[in-house]
């Protein structure tokens, strides 16, 4: 089941001076088994969108529901539809509160009222997927850790929770990059073999390319773009910039290089397909 | 990315410059944070000179030790073991600090939390006016930094208004109004969008030529790190490599065993090389990348 948004509108500090329109009538279907990817400038409205989905914000105008079911009718409801939405935020270090990493991993699965058994097997399995290790991590304080270790903490206590649908706000922000090919990767895989529903929201172009399968442009606080990943990012790559967007470097030196010649084909959005393109059309020379 | 490439060729020219001129040294520095694991530094004996008016990209994996060393650079962390020097000052005199404060201005990586001010100039003039100056001094001083950072025209309005990279270049003009030797950037541009990050990249490419100013910058964008004169990287407390960033992102397997990556067109140029294609060493930007393969065929 989806996460639905019907016709949902929400302004910062209405009836002040400083009011501000962040979403302006947005209609979309996030789907079971997703990878959806939310792309747009700073300010489009994104974070605003996706604290629409586990009920942080409540629509002015229109309605959410996950699972068919609508939030914000009373706590109950809303408590149980939280768990199944996992959100992790643009500052994760704000959401780190305990006084060790492991209870601060552990607090949502210890609220959800699981054994301490399951627990524990949560907290390790989280942390494989952050790359934290659980002996030299779990008993520090979670302040003690360099930024990109509290980014890692902050993730793993939402995996922990087993989320049906996992919102990601820039998750890869001070990761190094090794650690985030990693990290994605893993969740990339548990997406594919679970069919766990991913909402990742990037400035990454690459990330996006390599990952989503669908692709949602974001301008002033409405939808612009909705489609595949190769049909927003690769046949609308002349739009991009309209929307303060850049194609992924990929996509650039494709379509730079075809423009000199090359018979380069529009799949080609990753450095993967992109080396074996060339490779093959330089054997082809060679050959002749 | 725009590409602002170095002059400094040669690891050989690289140390030269640094030795001829140093503003900041670190001599055997060692650093454990209290009630981290022992044994387990976050500091394990660094060396290292940052030449005067040299651009310096500081990498590594999470927890290798950049925000630690760079805390030591303006004397909000003092060496556990080893020194370090700023513009001759040992950072662990007292009567140093306040001088050393003033050579060292540090930007750090949330945009949100740096401004003070209800307007932008007032932010800007927040670090002169504790330093005592009179006020026209302040006034040429802001005007100075507004100018610098392409923030004139926002001077009258409220910081939390801005854009992300607008914010960033704002945090950037208030250390510049203390008109620091040295700046120093803690991953600056990690939570901005392309556009913003650009932005501040520019500023820093110019604020390095036009003003020559010192820039040490840790980053995690490899992109970024290739803009550098000097790329830094940092593994477990120490530093692994240091040298010209298309030598140091020629070797695409020793950066990944240290937690990194090469920007894309090295990585395509490896990958290319790898599968027989002869692709000459040292290729950065996407244009490079352009014209070795159309030289190719
Ligand atoms: N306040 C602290 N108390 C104890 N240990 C700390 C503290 N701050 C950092 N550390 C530890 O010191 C080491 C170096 O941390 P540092 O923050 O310098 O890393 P970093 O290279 O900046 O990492 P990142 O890329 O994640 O920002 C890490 O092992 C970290 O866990
Ligand atoms: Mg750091």
């Amino acid at each position: 089941m989806p996460i639905e948004l019907i016709d949902v509108s929400y302004t910062y500090m209405p009836r002040t001076p400083f009011r501000r329109e962040a979403l302006r009538g947005i209609s979309l279907t996030v789907g079971d088994g997703e990878f959806l990817a939310v792309i747009g400038r700073t300010g489009s409205g994104k974070s605003s969108l996706i604290q629409h989905f586990n009920g942080l914000l409540r629509p002015q105008r229109g309605r959410v529901t996950v699972d068919g079911v609508a939030l914000h009718q009373n706590r109950a409801i809303d408590k149980l539809l939280r768990r199944k939405v996992g959100v992790v935020f643009q500052y994760p270090e704000h959401q780190l509160f305990a006084e060790t990493v492991y209870e601060d991993i552990a607090f949502g699965p210890i609220n959800h009222g699981l054994p301490a058994g399951e627990v524990e097997q949560r907290v390790r399995d989280a942390m494989r997927v952050v790359g934290l290790d659980f002996g030299e991590v779990a008993r520090r304080s979670p302040f003690s850790l360099s930024g990109g270790q509290m980014r890692r903490v902050a993730l793993a206590g939402v995996l922990a929770m087993r989320p049906q649908y996992l919102v990601l706000d820039e998750p890869s922000a001070g990761l190094d990059p090794a650690g985030r090919r990693e990290i994605l990767g893993k969740i990339y895989r548990l997406h594919r073999r679970h069919r766990l529903t991913v909402v990742l929201v990037t400035h990454n172009m690459e990330e996006v390319a390599a990952l989503a399968e669908r692709v949602m442009v974001m301008k002033d606080g409405r939808v612009v773009s909705d489609g595949s990943t190769r049909q927003v990012l690769v046949e609308q790559a002349d739009r991009l910039p309209e929307w303060g967007l850049r194609p992924p470097g990929v996509v650039r030196i494709a379509a730079e290089l075809r423009r000199r010649g090359w018979p380069l084909p529009t799949e080609v959005m990753t450095t993967g397909s992109l080396a074996r393109a060339v490779v093959s059309i330089c054997g082809r020379t060679d050959a002749e | 990315m725009t590409n602002f490439r170095l002059d400094i060729k040669t690891r050989q020219q690289l140390a030269a410059a640094t030795v001829r001129d140093a503003v900041i040294v670190a001599e055997g520095l060692v650093y454990e944070h209290d009630g981290a694991a022992a044994g387990h530094p976050a500091l394990d004996g660094v060396d290292l000179a940052i030449g005067r008016g040299q651009w310096v990209a500081l990498v590594g994996r999470n927890g290798s030790g950049k925000s630690t060393l760079v805390k030591h650079f303006n004397a909000l962390l003092l060496p556990t073991a080893g020194r370090c020097w700023v513009d001759g000052l040992s950072t662990d005199g007292p009567e140093n600090l306040w001088t050393i404060r003033c050579t060292v201005g540090m930007v750090f990586q949330n945009p949100d939390n740096q401004s003070v001010a209800a307007v932008v100039e007032e932010d800007v003039a927040f670090g002169p006016e504790n330093l005592g100056l009179a006020p026209d001094e302040i006034r040429r001083r802001v005007d100075e930094a507004l100018t610098v950072t392409g923030l004139g025209e926002y001077r009258h309005h409220a910081p939390h208004l801005l854009s992300g990279g607008q914010k960033q270049r704002l945090a950037i003009a208030g250390v510049l109004a203390m008109r620091p030797q040295v700046l120093v950037l803690d991953e600056a541009t990690s939570m901005l969008d392309p556009q913003g990050r650009e932005e501040v990249m520019g500023l820093l490419a110019r604020l390095h030529r036009q003003e020559r100013m010192t820039i040490v910058m840790v980053t995690h964008f490899m992109a970024e790190a290739a803009l550098a004169q000097r790329v830094v990287v940092m593994d477990g407390g120490r530093v692994a490599v240091d040298d010209c960033p298309d030598r140091v992102f020629a070797d695409v397997l020793r950066m990944r065993e240290l937690g990194l990556a090469v920007p894309l067109p090295a990585e395509l140029a490896f990958r290319l090389r790898q599968q027989g294609l002869t692709l000459p060493a040292g290729v950065l930007t996407e244009k490079e990348l352009v014209g070795e393969l159309c030289r190719l065929s």
